[in-house]
């Protein structure tokens, strides 16, 4: 079939004529049809399996789809502010030079003397004509709370062996993390040692605010009880008598 | 009684198989899809060049998550194989080393959503786009967010359609090519109005642009569901009064219980309803207004701007192209070839 070259109503004031396509064979749309059904059908299973609880029926459908879900990272949960607003985490730390003086810090510092930092930095959490960009602000956000989702929760000593081997890994992973974050923090202020604290940024009730309370109140923080340093003790070289 | 349920069945089928064919093979105005490939291409370009402000931090040779760090994520007691996700993971970051390759490709992708934005050679940087955008996320998944699930989203979906056969170079080149091959052929004066070519492509990408936000939408609103804050009606406030996200000092809602209460019932009944709302035609504009306010509000008050015009993009899959002509070039649109001019949509 070919194209109409004169679309119809050209002449009518006001209108913009219109030029059907050329129409698909029946085998060009059942291929297309399947395509579009597995498509669709590899997303709906993505979405519903990407974040917790996890479904046996869902981990069993979505077998056949596991290369292409990946592959298209269609594996996205899409479950903003779900299942609740949580509080906030965020990373405070402390450099130090090799004769142990805190470092001052010419960005991300949260104190006036400059030696304690934090992770999003303050100066970028900006408001909406601020000339600075907010998204970069949310970048380091989200690295400090992925950092807190590897945080390996304890497991109980009688646990299975492949529980225990599970967590052991959950624990090098996190270190990995708290190691590699350290090592850019000394390559941007210089420094030998580097001293992390994970922070927990609660949210005021209503009732706490209506009686006066600030977001920045410092009753809201609350940190990890460990302190996380770097170089860790069994990688630093042995000291030696001066 | 067999007879009855063998008519079901068939009428059940042919409807099923009109249905699906009407849904997905009609053809389709490709304006909407023009201008989406504008508003992806501005999403696309400003996400990326934020990135150039922290390069080091995060694509740098060491950065904040260096590839160690990366990799010991998905790292699993021995004896087990290594699940499919992280085989399927790729980037183009891990396999060049060398940073001034690097930043001269980040110079060039941010080149290629420049044209995307123009539309020149439209479809061929909207897969390279998708692929950009994969391999960004892939590299830092652990300082991505919902906006970068958008993104690679609507990339993935623009390329399907004839994304640049509206508002762009390429439309523009096509329009001279014509004209000049009319006046070649001594057919004198040529008409300014230039008919609407329909699109089958066009409508597919639409549609699973539709289909997706759907989904988004659906799956929000289950998560919503298993949270007791939301159920309660006080998770605006925990929303709100996040001093991380905080942009706009909205704790005055402290004050205003029944209208925090309003808002979050209002939202996860908007999120739950959404896959089926928005199609009649009817609620379609309200669905889509309260989607706006939903995402502007996310992006005044919560610093999350971006993310909520990404999430806006995605809701204008849902404006048909008529409107969308009408607004851009004051001409109402769509005469099927053959249809009778008194039925046409005038401007």
């Amino acid at each position: 079939m070919s194209r109409p070259k004169t679309p119809a109503a050209a002449d009518e004031p006001g209108i913009t004529p219109a030029i059907p396509p050329r129409p698909w064979s029946s085998g060009v749309k059942w291929l297309v049809s399947a395509a579009l059904l597995f498509h669709v059908t590899a997303q709906f299973i993505a979405t519903w399996t990407a974040a917790p609880p996890d479904s046996a029926l869902g981990g069993t459908l979505s077998e056949p789809f596991h290369f292409y879900i990946a592959a298209a990272r269609l594996n996205q949960g899409y479950r903003f502010f779900a299942p609740n607003p949580e509080a906030s985490h965020l990373m405070r730390f402390r450099i130090f030079d090799a004769d142990g003086n805190p470092v001052v810090l010419n960005e991300f510092a949260v104190n006036e003397e400059k030696t304690e930092g934090q992770l999003p930095p303050p100066e970028l959490r900006v408001g909406l004509l601020e000339p600075k960009a907010r998204l970069l602000y949310h970048r380091y956000f989200m690295l400090t709370e992925q950092l807190d989702r590897a945080i390996p929760r304890p497991i109980p000593a009688n646990a299975p062996v492949e529980a225990h081997a599970a967590h052991a890994q959950r624990e090098r992973a996190f270190l990995a993390m708290t190691d590699s974050f350290s090592r850019e923090l000394l390559r941007r202020f210089g420094g030998a040692k580097v001293k992390i604290q994970l922070m927990e940024h609660n949210i005021p009730s209503t009732q706490e605010v209506t009686d006066g309370m600030s977001l920045d109140d410092k009753k809201l923080e609350m940190f990890h009880p460990k302190t996380f340093e770097y170089p860790r003790a069994e990688e630093r070289p042995p000291s030696t008598p001066r | 009684m067999l007879t009855l349920l063998s008519n079901y069945l068939k009428d059940a089928y042919t409807a099923a198989v009109n249905g699906w064919q009407r849904f997905w093979f009609l053809p389709r105005d490709p304006a909407t899809l023009g201008v989406l490939r504008i508003c992806i291409g501005l999403l696309l370009l400003y996400t990326h060049a934020v990135w150039t402000l922290d390069w080091d931090g995060f694509f740098g040779p060491a950065g904040w998550v260096d590839k160690n760090a990366r990799w010991e994520q998905h790292l699993i007691p021995a004896g087990e194989s290594t699940p499919i996700f992280v085989r399927c993971q790729w980037s183009h970051f891990d396999w060049i080393e060398s940073q001034a390759v690097l930043w001269t490709l980040h110079c060039a992708a941010l080149g290629i959503f420049t044209l995307l934005i123009l539309g020149f050679y439209s479809r061929t940087v909207a897969v390279l786009s998708f692929l950009i955008a994969v391999s960004y996320t892939q590299r830092n998944p652990q300082a991505m967010f919902g906006l970068d699930g958008i993104n690679t989203m609507l990339a993935m979906y623009l390329w399907i359609g004839p994304c640049g056969a509206c508002y762009s170079i390429d439309a523009w080149l096509k329009r001279r090519k014509e004209q000049n091959h009319e006046a070649g052929q001594g057919r004198g004066e040529v008409s300014a109005v230039r008919p609407i070519e329909l699109s089958i492509t066009a409508n597919i990408a639409i549609r699973l642009i539709q289909c997706h936000m759907c989904l988004i939408y659906l799956f929000s609103a289950i998560g919503k569901l298993q949270g007791e804050s939301w159920a309660s009606g006080v998770a605006i406030w925990g929303a709100v009064a996040n001093r991380e996200y905080q942009s706009l000092d909205a704790t005055w809602l402290a004050a205003y219980p029944l209208v925090v209460s309003i808002l979050t019932h209002l939202t996860v009944m908007w999120e739950l309803t959404y896959s089926v709302l928005v199609w009649p035609r009817l609620w379609r504009p309200l669905v889509l207004a309260m989607a706006v306010g939903v995402h502007l509000g996310i992006g005044l008050w919560m610093g999350m701007m971006t993310f909520g015009l990404a999430m806006i993009v995605g809701n204008m899959a849902f404006v048909e192209s008529y409107y969308v002509r009408t607004l851009l070039s004051r001409r109402a649109s769509l005469v099927p070839a053959g249809a009778k001019t008194s039925k046409a949509i005038r401007a």
